[in-house]
């Protein structure tokens, strides 16, 4: 926990980071069999659905927010707004996802979806090219990756 | 092809959200700019929500309030903060792959908890999934042993 408050050490262990990458994606999973039970048992729609959970979650975000916001602000404006635009990018996301599912086949939709981090390796070889290292074993990685989840979305959705 | 162009600005969004996070640095706590990118995505999804279901919202049951608390809880606090702590350590392009494993885990969650039995495709797919984590795991310890080399 302690991790996630302050700064990265350069002498830390690179696992923290693997091992934050794949906390994310269980939440991610536990996430999507929350929402597909919730959707299902309660008929609520995908769009009002993601709205309330932002809501609840700035409510969560309130404390640390009052506590630690003027702090921030006053370090890096820019830092916060580049948070923004990452938290306006995922809503689109989410807003884009929800029409893309209310108006079409999930078997279509989700596995287009999937093929995000493949955009994210174009986007990091154009605009992070300083910062980050795309190597030939890491596309490799990712398009495993995305078939798998091409093959999980398809093969669940044939059951 | 309505669906098609909305499912590609979604995988689109999800790979600049991811950009952004990386761009942000590391001068902000990762939870106060967790609960900024959350204000954030609620300011952009509130609007057409409200404008487009907003009689949805009266017909759901307290239970179904409290079942979407249970997912901001797992979807913010949890995925996203180490979303983003997972991106300011080893950088967007290995980060979100690790993320797109999140059907691997569905299928395991479902499979523990809602009795879903997985077929041959999904077993298929999420050994890709493991292989893919595997091989970006290998390749990042690869690049570091010769870096470290170099220097030595």
């Amino acid at each position: 926990m302690r991790s996630l408050l302050t700064r990265p050490n350069p002498s830390e262990s690179p696992w923290l980071g693997y091992a934050f990458g794949l906390v994310a994606g269980i939440s991610y999973g536990a996430w999507s069999v929350i929402a597909k039970t919730a959707i299902d048992d309660y008929d609520i729609p995908p769009l009002m659905f993601a709205s309330i959970a932002f809501f609840f979650g700035t409510i969560m975000f309130a404390p640390i927010l009052a506590y630690d916001g003027p702090r921030s602000f006053r370090i890096s404006k820019r830092a916060l707004a580049w948070f923004a635009l990452s938290g306006v990018g995922s809503g689109a996301a989410i807003v884009a996802l929800s029409f893309g599912l209310e108006k079409g086949d999930v078997t279509v939709v989700a596995p287009i979806v999937s093929i995000s981090p493949l955009i994210t390796l174009v986007l990091v070889r154009i605009f992070l090219e300083r910062m980050e290292r795309v190597s030939p074993t890491l596309v490799l990685g990712a398009l495993l990756i995305v078939s798998g989840t091409v093959l999980v979305v398809v093969g669940d959705s044939v059951i | 092809m309505l669906p098609i162009i909305m499912a590609v600005c979604a995988a689109a969004g999800f790979a600049a959200g991811g950009i952004f996070a990386r761009l942000a640095g590391q001068r902000v706590p990762v939870l106060t700019g967790t609960g900024i990118s959350v204000v954030a995505s609620l300011a952009l999804a509130a609007i057409p929500a409200l404008a487009l279901e907003l009689p949805a919202l009266s017909a759901i049951p307290v239970t179904g309030f409290l079942w979407i608390v249970l997912l901001a809880l797992v979807n913010y606090p949890l995925a996203r903060t180490f979303n983003y702590a997972s991106v300011r350590r080893i950088g967007a392009a290995r980060a979100s792959p690790l993320f797109s494993s999140s059907p691997l885990w569905a299928t395991l969650l479902a499979f523990l908890f809602l009795d879903e039995r997985p077929n041959g495709i999904v077993i298929a797919g999420t050994l890709a999934i493991v292989a893919g984590v595997v091989v970006i795991v290998t390749e990042r310890r690869g690049s570091e042993k010769s870096t470290n080399k170099t220097k030595s």
